[in-house]
């Protein structure tokens, strides 16, 4: 009987077209996010988090033990791979079950098909994959479960299969070997006969055994590619002399202006200095960093062009610099602003924070909430720290007002370094070593996670639960004068449903920011002024907490309000990737070996860093087996020379100028000559004279030891299959460029702050990046990299550099082999198992 | 018989050019084996097994030593030196290694443990690492592209985790396909015969004073390659020195156990009489057994076929080691069978181990096996073979010829000793610059100059 209600079911649902309802995908890429991180969660830590699999393997090497226990479970495992095709998930499910925990059992199943269906479901929606195989993905889509359907479906499989357990005898909380019989029996009365089950499985026998498919056998990510949206990318600002110098002195001014009323400098003010300092809000704008004191204030001017002198103001004519549009994009806001910012200080910052404090000084409804990395500051810590005091105190004093600051919670992610770090330096040696003398003047001086944890992201939103109005801002940008400034970035903006998703994968980001910010230990005092303001000193506090997050919780989790109905506005599909707080998607790298995979004719790389093997082995493959033509463009690390010392020098007229025969540098480098042996280019990039003379102009203005602006290449992008190295010249045709390749590829582009270097790959550090798929985002983007390849670039072999001393007393006299040394003394360590005797 | 030995040591001043260019890059990676914590039982939640695990030695012993690190590494980054340049490789040669292991060590006590497990044995390979591209599986090809870690809906293959492998079986066989993959793939250049790097093995053993180190590093021996060689004794004319061959069917050629290898075994212990020695063995590329890597076929001694101190040692085996080889000139003093020998056999002196103090540099003992080789124009179906035998008087005069060769380089080994003091010994012994010293110093201490046919 329910064999045959499951199958009726089934044909009832798949006469509703399930897969084309563009409104209704939207709400469910929000549902699976939800069920992930709410029902999930716990078992998908189990399965990828290393100290819990550490446990699950200690287990099983126990168990083991007994060779009887041995056969027990393969022949139990020889029943579950016919429906379970994730090895790591019956071991789960195994374990679970041999010792009493059916409901964890049921749940690491129910996980498995949520994950195989989000699999299917982005693989229809790929454009790469549409682009590769288009038969095979219609046959794929036909059928196919939306959501919300099988989610249902999945909830009665797990019923269904913890209840057969129960009845088998699985009740008590021990182990028991003949439970094995349990979990066979359980299989046979919930998993084997399920329609979806099986479709599912027979989906991923077509996918994976018989296309070839190129993405990842796991979803990359469970927001997938969304559709409907407008997108427009920002990689440009003032960067005329004036506008560097400007920014120099302007910075140069806040780390040396004295504070009015107090013998200190705005520097050294603490967050209780900052509140004395302002008795009203009002007071924050108007008596602070005033531009009588000589600083630039964005505020008080309507117009943002007014600013052409500075990085905040236009270009040229109308077209607004990258920040002049995210500062335009605040004012325009109606409800609310997010922001999840590495770096935020100095005056650019202070610009921005200042905005902020206007918009919910003028409108008491409106909210702003704001979380920042506050641990990895490097050399920057003054013009960081600075800023957040600045807002700190505005936060904690003037809580009628619904603007929020606080660190992230970092200490969630997994370690950037080795994943053997985290099994070797527990949260208890963390806290025992931060105490310790010397490590603590260490941090206190330069500033980083013991751990390697950070909050990479720079995100921007505004509005973000509107139906339609919210902007999404994700790139490379931070909001600071120093690696900021005049750094070479991209942004891309998002409208439309993708808006709300993007915010959406904040929401346990601010969560977790604001129960640390309640902590007595940390002595935080925002929420709490918060919550006993709004209300009252009795008010429980984690509750409390998600009703401040309304503003920014897009599915409505503490109101239980209907969900928005999110309506298409454009025709660009967003692929978004993160490195997420609790680890459960750790997506940048995937995405992008995903888009290298997948490209057909050609790849384009520009970012900071290039020194990730598996990325690297992407490549190669793309270049090797999918003939795809690829550029790489990269930040010059020691482009500038230096004394013995470690002194810039500077030449006869006064310059520091870029020497191209320093070429890319290690850690850059390593991967430079192997890939020149295959026959991909790489360049470093090389800043224009103009730029690197207006930096040592104010090196030298302001005597600063090294410059404080530093026009990096900061970039974190990647473009597939754009505008053609042939076509390149197209892309000063008023008709803009050609897509000569556009009909048998998927063009893409990428923003976001994922650098392409093992650390931020291996999933460390917090991060945002986007996928825009999108004509006009991605002409954009090549044609800025086309004008940087041939006009501000050096070609490198990788092998410009003198051969350090102690090379040679390693008895290493080539530069081949000193950088094949260096890669597996790095790289080796990430290349980590573990194992019990 | 007296010999005026050339190790065949000096293959190993090829290693070390070789070892950072034959393998492919980043193709290394790290395991670690550690012991199950006393107390885990299989009723446990995970939760439960992680609090265990932290109440174990082995955590201990990693809360401590990263202590130490910390604490010595903040220091070291806070230096001038460090805050000047940011050199890492000046980093990691300042860094106090042998401080820690002696501040680990030395809080290995009784009482400092009375709550958790008695021993703590913690191992760390150094291993290749199959390429990714070996690791291709062909129903999902680009699998190997993506980590595995993060739970795939498809994996049915047979990389990570296989709870019905133990730790050995899983490094045996990763090892196993990474040697095959060398020779396959010419990273192991056959055309050179070139020594090559197969693994390192860090073995730490935390049991109170009794605490041992060992480090074993086992690498693949060059093939058929010899060096000129004169040396004439009154029973023998040694002309070369041959390295072993590789089996040419090609089946047999891409059996792990078909490839000489060396192992290279540094052990410490605090408390020995000897804390600190160095043992160097030649056989067929072995596995892991227990808790160390073995060369398998090694020559075994069985007092039942000794005959006035000759041991006959196997009718069969044919070692793969390096050896000295020549002709016979005088009567062995087995009366009819002289002539026999003579006219018919050439005779092989098998290195097949060498153990020496490295606080002294004294060679404590040398295992020399010898071997009678047919000569080719007596090569038959029905060739007789004869026992290959080894007799404790030649093993001595071996110690002996070494020793005394030794003597002049005794200041030499200061420097390795100030280098362990500190540095320690794990970091010494990962110094190419302090290997290269070390075999340089024991091929001069053991040889003269050689020609020879690389």
């Amino acid at each position: 009987m329910k064999k045959l209600f499951l199958t009726l079911l089934t044909v009832v649902h798949f006469s509703a077209d399930a897969a084309s309802s563009t409104q209704h995908h939207y709400n469910d890429i929000l549902l699976r996010q939800e069920d992930l991180h709410r029902s999930y969660r716990s078992i998908y830590e189990r399965l990828t988090d290393i100290n819990n699999f550490e446990s699950l393997t200690s287990w099983y090497r126990l168990f083991t033990k007994d060779k009887s226990n041995t056969r027990y479970y393969q022949a139990t495992n020889t029943i579950m791979q016919s429906k379970i095709l994730g090895k790591s998930y019956r071991q789960l499910l195994y374990y679970y079950a041999l010792t009493g925990q059916r409901q964890q059992a049921a749940q690491t199943l129910g996980l498995y098909l949520i994950s195989a269906h989000t699999l299917i479901d982005n693989t229809i929606l790929d454009p790469q994959a549409q682009a590769w195989n288009p038969n095979a993905i219609a046959d794929l889509s036909k059928k196919h479960w939306p959501y919300a359907l099988a989610r249902k479906q999945i909830k009665g499989i797990e019923q269904c299969f913890a209840l057969s357990l129960q009845r088998s005898g699985v009740t008590t909380r021990s182990f028991d070997i003949k439970r094995s019989f349990a979990v066979v029996q359980a299989f046979k009365d919930c998993v084997n006969p399920d329609p979806l089950v099986n479709q599912l499985n027979e989906k991923l026998q077509t996918l994976f055994m018989e296309h070839k498919y190129h993405g990842a056998p796991f979803p990359v990510s469970f927001s997938g590619f969304v559709g409907g949206n407008k997108v427009t990318l920002h990689n440009l600002l003032p960067d005329k002399p004036r506008a560097i110098l400007d920014l120099g002195d302007q910075l140069h001014l806040m780390l040396s202006a004295q504070a009015p009323g107090l013998e200190k400098k705005y520097k050294d003010l603490t967050i209780e200095d900052f509140k004395l300092l302002m008795d009203t809000p009002e007071a924050a704008l108007t008596e602070l960093f005033t531009t009588a004191e000589g600083f630039r204030n964005t505020h008080e001017s309507k117009n943002m062009s007014h600013f052409s002198d500075s990085v905040l103001g236009p270009i040229g004519g109308d077209i607004l610099g990258t920040y002049a549009t995210m500062l335009q994009a605040i004012r325009e806001a109606e409800e609310s602003v997010f922001v999840d910012i590495f770096w935020m200080g100095g005056s650019i910052g202070m610009n921005l924070a200042k905005e902020l404090f206007k918009k919910v000084i003028e409108d008491p409804d409106f909210t702003v909430i704001v979380i920042t990395d506050n641990e990895n500051k490097f050399q920057y810590g003054h013009q960081l720290d600075m800023v957040y005091r600045y807002m700190r105190a505005f936060a904690e004093k003037f809580s009628n007002k619904n603007f929020y600051i606080t660190p992230t919670q970092i200490n969630l992610k997994r370690t950037a370094l080795p994943e053997f770090a985290d099994l070797l330096i527990t949260k208890n040696v963390v806290e025992d070593l931060s105490a310790n003398n010397n490590v603590k003047t260490l941090l206190e001086s330069d500033g980083f996670h013991l751990l390697a944890k950070s909050d990479h992201s720079k995100v921007l939103i505004v509005d973000g639960k509107q139906p339609t109005g919210g902007r999404a801002f994700v790139g490379s940008k931070n909001w600071t004068d120093s690696s900021g400034g005049v750094n070479r970035d991209q942004v891309a903006e998002v409208q439309g449903p993708a808006t709300a998703i993007i915010l959406d994968s904040f929401y346990y980001d601010v969560y977790e920011a604001f129960v640390l910010d309640t902590d007595p230990l940390l002595g935080g005092e925002m929420v709490k002024n918060h919550i006993s303001r709004k209300f009252g000193d009795d008010a429980p506090t984690i509750a409390s907490i998600k009703k401040l997050l309304t503003p920014i919780d897009v599915l409505n989790r503490t109101t239980g309000a209907v969900l928005i109905d999110y309506e298409p506005i454009g025709d660009s599909v967003i692929a978004m990737a993160q490195n997420n707080i609790y680890g459960t998607e750790m997506s940048a790298i995937e995405q992008n070996i995903q888009l290298i995979l997948g490209a057909k004719h050609q790849i384009l790389i520009d970012d900071q860093f290039l020194y990730d093997p598996q990325i690297i082995d992407a490549l190669k493959f793309a270049k090797e087996q999918n003939k795809v033509d690829i550029y790489v463009l990269v930040e010059s690390l020691l482009g500038y020379p230096k004394d013995e010392s470690g002194s810039y020098l500077f030449d006869a007229s006064g310059v520091l100028r870029y020497q191209p025969e320093m070429g890319v540098q290690v850690p850059n480098n390593l991967f430079v000559p192997e890939l020149a042996s295959l026959g991909i280019p790489t360049k470093a990039y090389h800043r224009p004279d103009h730029v690197v003379a207006a930096i040592s102009e104010d090196q030298r203005r302001h005597q600063q030891s090294h410059p404080l602006l530093g026009a990096t290449f900061h970039l974190k992008s990647l473009s597939v299959d754009g505008v053609m190295r042939a076509d390149s010249d197209t892309c000063n045709d008023i008709t803009g460029a050609i897509f000569s390749e556009k009909d048998n590829s998927a063009p893409a582009a990428v923003s976001g702050s994922a650098n392409k270097d093992i650390m931020t790959m291996s999933g460390g550090f917090r991060e945002s990046q986007i996928t825009t798929y999108d004509f006009s985002s991605v002409a954009d983007h090549d044609c800025l990299f086309w004008q940087r390849w041939d006009h501000h670039s050096m070609a490198s072999t990788g092998l410009e550099f003198e051969l350090p001393k102690q090379a040679d007393q390693m008895g290493i006299t080539d530069k081949q082999t000193f950088l094949n040394t260096i890669r597996q003394i790095v790289f080796s360590t990430y290349n980590f198992t573990k194992e019990h005797f | 018989m007296r010999y005026h030995m050339i190790f065949p040591f000096l293959f190993v001043t090829f290693w070390f050019s070789s070892v950072y260019g034959s393998y492919p890059i980043s193709e290394y990676e790290l395991m670690v084996v550690e012991a199950l914590p006393e107390g885990l039982n299989l009723s446990m939640s995970l939760k439960d097994i992680e609090e265990t695990k932290l109440k174990s030695r082995v955590q201990q012993n990693k809360n401590l030593a990263s202590q130490l690190i910390a604490d010595r590494l903040s220091a070291l980054l806070s230096g001038e030196s460090f805050q000047n340049g940011y050199n890492l490789l000046e980093l990691a040669q300042a860094f106090p290694f042998q401080d820690i292991l002696t501040e680990l060590i030395a809080a290995q006590t009784e009482e400092s443990f009375q709550h958790v497990d008695k021993e703590s044995q913690f191992l760390a390979f150094i291993l290749p690492k199959v390429p990714t591209a070996k690791t291709q599986d062909a129903v999902l090809p680009f699998k190997r592209f993506y980590s595995l870690q993060k739970a795939p809906v498809v994996d049915n293959s047979q990389w990570g985790f296989r709870p019905e492998q133990s730790y050995s079986e899983l490094i045996n066989e990763r090892v196993l396909q990474a040697i095959q993959f060398s020779y396959e793939n010419n990273y192991v250049q056959l055309n050179r015969n070139e020594p090559f790097f197969v693994g390192l093995l860090v073995q730490i053993n935390f049991a109170g004073p009794e605490s041992t180190i060992n480090v074993q590093l086992l690498g693949g021996l060059p093939t058929d390659t010899e060096f000129d060689f004169d040396q004439k004794e009154k029973e023998a004319h040694f002309k070369k020195i041959r390295m072993p061959r590789r089996p040419k069917l090609k089946w047999l050629s891409q059996q792990y156990s078909s490839h000489p290898g060396v192992i290279i075994t540094a052990s410490y212990q605090q408390s020995a009489s000897q804390p600190l020695t160095l043992n160097i063995k030649f056989g067929s590329l072995g596995l892991v057994k227990g808790e160390n890597w073995d060369l398998t076929r090694s020559p075994f001694e069985n007092p039942l076929l000794e005959i006035d101190g000759i041991t006959i040692n196997s009718y069969m085996a044919r070692y793969n080691t390096p050896h000295l080889w020549g002709e016979i000139l005088a009567p062995l003093g087995i009366g009819a069978l002289d002539w026999w020998l003579a006219r018919e056999y050439n005779i092989k002196m098998n290195i097949h181990e060498v153990s020496l103090d490295l606080a002294t540099l004294k060679i404590s003992d040398i295992r020399v096996l010898t071997e009678f080789e047919r000569k080719p124009e007596f090569l038959s179906w029905s060739v007789l073979r004869l026992p290959t035998i080894e007799q404790q008087a030649v093993n001595d005069q071996f110690v002996a010829a070494a020793n005394k060769q030794l003597e002049p380089y005794q200041k030499q080994v200061e420097n390795i000793k100030t280098s362990l003091e500190t540095q320690g010994l794990v970091y010494t012994l990962l110094k190419p610059e302090v290997q290269k010293q070390f075999l340089t110093l024991l091929n001069q201490a053991l040889g003269t100059e050689v020609g020879g046919t690389p």
